[in-house]
């Protein structure tokens, strides 16, 4: 058990006065929007999100399909907007540990808010960053690079305040000493607040089918095999060598692969259901590609380009004609090669079905979306149903989209089941006036 | 001309590829495969046929025969339509349709595999009883059972049976392939193929665990050192002490192959036993029979034990004759059929 697991366990419980109308739980583009929403109608919306700023897995993206928008310009006003609305509360670094319904619209939950060892009077200068001494991989950069242990999750986190990883902080004091405000704490401890909530909506995403298990394609094993979201980081604005470089020697690649439907349609991961944006965003991705590395080949490897929202087709052709090159088979399997090249067998269906192999430098996994939702444990009495994928069940798939099988209890964007930014940003809307309605409906 | 059939998938399904209609055609079975070359893939391609129903393109391919059912393609699919229980299915199948008249069907249906069995047990009985004479039960002589001349007459019988039906079942799939434009591969090859694909099955060891290989060579030299010791009793006209020794060795290859065979068969861990039909256990079963009736005959004999003797070669002559009949019908066949097919396909 780490530090900090300890330090959890000897929180203090409190219970707050006040009441809210809607208990947000996930601060992802979901959360965020759906929140926006009830605050702008008047309600009151008390956000938890589990990382130490909001933004979820949006703002880690380097533009968004098929519009090629900044990802990070258009979801961090949001993040600014949800921290800074007079109807919000938001709450960072805080875990939902229980959701009691006492009755109909009076739901009693248990939130605990973790310390993050620097009071609220840090104004994120980056001073204690400095001066850290320990380095770790950075969760936001899929371990790409490095953070310290007395860090600010990311420039433009929200709130920008910096926190301290106490299972990784050598106790050297070097931060308190730096710290221009002496907002570092190292005695703060963790509060478990109750708080009474008339409604609940549940946007905790998705998360990156651990491709690991896919033995075959040797993730985490071979260095230069990554996952499309390092892909994606490795494209952003804010990305981290400022330039696409492959891992095992920082050398830019020359000839990358693309392999759809990893932990996707694959009944042997448990997973037989496609996850939706995985031919979208590595054809995005590719295009992008060919614009940091204009002399870099992109090859696709597919079984059939799911290529079914608006403009989608439009941007999958464009794609092509670019030069993106799509490949129909799925790679079977991957092999390193000595100077740490891959060597992708796949069986190349459209020219004749030969078995073929190719030999890529870079090989990108567009790994597939899992339900992120251990939220469903936390609910006591009645039961959050989920479907045998883990995904939140709806109460109707056609009609109700958005309601669970808890009455008061709605759910917006992945947690739902996979889909892109737009659908997620229209179930949030959807979700926030049915939150509206039943909150109507039971009386203020 | 390519005409489609849809019926034809669901006939091969019930030769073993239950879940074979899942597959959504993605390669992975190809590209995994240990044994696919260039220009002889599957079994994608043998399932898409399959699935279309190209009856002439599938029973003409020597794919089929080309795979040993390693079972890489089976734990890969992403769809677990088990490519590897199809390509089984569908060589069921083949013997089915390379067969004269499609005779050998009846060895794959629930009730008419094991009346055949019971048919032919009867018979081989029938004629015991027929050419049989009073057996001496004060020692242990076989041969006053059945007479030297019935024993050779009957093996010379069956002997000619079990040729003509593999020839006329060879010429049957010789047919098939030529029609889809496969030709055989010249004397050389020929050549190639009994060394290296039959003597010592050189795919085999590329696709296989080591056990299993070692199994299976172990299984094919235990009949083939066995036919060697009938051979050379047939020709010395006496049981002679080398074809004891010879006979000796064969059976105890045959009962090692056929025994680990029939435990990873009731195991079910590994692709290749996940699914055994009536066939399956009835050639395991009539190989161990012979087997080990073989040897308690030789035991009844040395001890002098007369009756037992005479229970033993009675069983021993029946099971041998009830396998060997059959061996052109059944999975048997896959001794004459996977040396003709690895010949035209050239891949030696």
């Amino acid at each position: 058990m780490g530090v900090m697991d300890q330090i959890l366990e000897k929180a203090v419980e409190e219970e707050e006065a006040v009441s809210y109308d809607v208990l947000v739980v996930g601060g992802g583009i979901a959360g965020e929007s759906a929140s926006l929403d009830l605050a702008d109608m008047g309600f009151k919306v008390l956000l938890v999100e589990k990382e130490p700023s909001v933004g979820g897995k949006m703002y880690l993206l380097s533009k968004v399909f098929p519009t090629l928008d900044c990802a990070s310009c258009i979801s961090t006003p949001r993040m600014a907007a949800v921290s800074h609305h007079p109807n919000i509360i938001l709450h960072t670094y805080s875990e939902v540990l229980e959701i009691r319904k006492l009755s109909e619209s009076d739901f009693q939950a248990r939130i605990l808010v973790k310390p993050r060892f620097v009071e609220d009077d840090c104004t994120g200068c980056g001073q204690c960053e400095k001066v850290c001494p320990v380095v770790v991989p950075k969760e936001y950069d899929f371990g790409l690079r490095g953070r310290k242990a007395a860090y600010i999750p990311f420039d433009t986190a929200v709130p920008k305040k910096a926190l301290i990883d106490l299972d990784h902080c050598i106790f050297c004091g070097q931060c308190e000493r730096t710290c221009p405000v002496g907002a570092v704490n190292f005695l703060q401890v963790p509060k478990v607040v109750k708080v009474r909530v008339r409604a609940v909506l549940i946007a905790t995403g998705y998360e990156l089918f651990s491709i690991e298990r896919k033995t075959e394609y040797g993730y985490g094993k071979f260095k230069n095999v990554i996952t499309a979201m390092q892909m994606d980081r490795l494209l952003a604005p804010t990305r981290p060598f400022n330039a696409v470089l492959r891992p095992s020697d920082g050398k830019e690649p020359s000839s990358i692969a693309f392999v759809l439907c990893s932990g996707s349609r694959d009944r042997t991961l448990n997973n037989p259901i496609c996850s939706q944006v995985c031919c979208m965003y590595s054809v995005k991705q590719a295009q992008l590609l060919m614009g940091a590395l204009p002399l870099a080949d992109v090859t696709i490897y597919y079984m059939d380009i799911r290529a079914f929202g608006k403009g989608f087709e439009e941007f999958y052709q464009q794609a092509k004609a670019m030069g993106a090159m799509f490949v129909k088979g799925r790679v079977a399997k991957i092999e390193e090669t000595e100077n740490d090249d891959l060597v992708l067998w796949y069986e190349d269906i459209e020219n004749g079905g030969r078995i073929s192999k190719a030999v890529h430098d870079l090989v990108v996994l567009s790994v597939g979306l899992k339900p992120n939702s251990e939220i469903v444990e936390v609910f006591k009495g009645e039961v959050l149903e989920r479907d045998e994928l883990g995904w939140i069940r709806s109460r109707d798939e056609n009609v109700n989209p958005v309601e669970t099988s808890i009455k008061g209890v709605f759910a917006a964007g992945c947690v739902l089941g996979p889909k892109d930014i737009p659908d997620t940003v229209l179930e949030a809307g959807a979700a926030a006036a049915q939150v509206a309605a039943y909150l109507n409906e039971v009386g203020v | 001309m390519t005409e489609v059939n849809p019926i034809l998938i669901e006939e091969i399904k019930r030769y073993g590829a239950f879940d074979v209609t899942a597959c959504y055609s993605c390669g992975v079975c190809t590209a995994i495969c240990p044994l696919v070359e260039e220009g002889r893939e599957f079994p994608r391609r043998m399932i898409r046929y399959a699935l279309l129903g190209i009856r002439r393109k599938l029973f003409g391919s020597p794919e089929l025969w080309l795979c040993y059912y390693c079972g890489e393609c089976t734990s890969s699919c992403p769809r677990q339509a088990d490519p590897g229980g199809f390509m089984m299915a569908a060589r069921r199948y083949a013997i089915a349709e390379y067969s004269f008249g499609r005779i050998a069907k009846i060895f794959y249906s629930k009730i008419g595999a094991p009346l055949t069995f019971i048919v032919l047990t009867l018979i081989a009985g029938l004629l015991m009883i027929l050419f049989g004479g009073n057996p001496n039960m004060s020692s242990a002589d076989i041969f006053s059972l059945l007479s030297r001349e019935t024993i050779h007459h009957a093996g010379i019988a069956v002997g000619i049976i079990v040729l003509l039906g593999a020839l006329v079942n060879l010429a049957m799939m010789y047919r098939h392939l030529s029609q889809n434009s496969v030709k055989v591969g010249g004397l050389s090859g020929l050549i190639r193929v009994l060394i290296k694909e039959v003597a010592y099955q050189g795919r085999y060891v590329k696709c296989e665990s080591r056990s299993r290989f070692l199994t299976h060579m172990s299984l094919f030299w235990g009949f083939l050192l066995l036919f060697l010791a009938s051979g050379v009793n047939f020709v010395s006209g006496t049981r002679s002490p080398i074809a004891i020794v010879i006979g000796f060795v064969g059976g105890i290859f045959l009962l090692v192959g056929g025994i680990y065979f029939v435990a990873k068969r009731a195991e079910r861990r590994e692709p290749f036993a996940s699914y055994s039909d009536f066939m399956d256990w009835a050639f395991l079963a009539l190989i161990l029979l012979v087997g080990v009736t073989g040897f308690l005959l030789d035991f009844a004999l040395v001890t002098n034990l007369p009756l037992m003797a005479y229970t033993m070669f009675s069983m021993h002559l029946i099971a041998a004759f009830d396998l060997l009949i059959a061996a052109p019908f059944t999975k048997f066949a896959h001794a004459v059929y996977r040396p003709l097919a690895l010949w035209m396909s050239e891949r030696v």
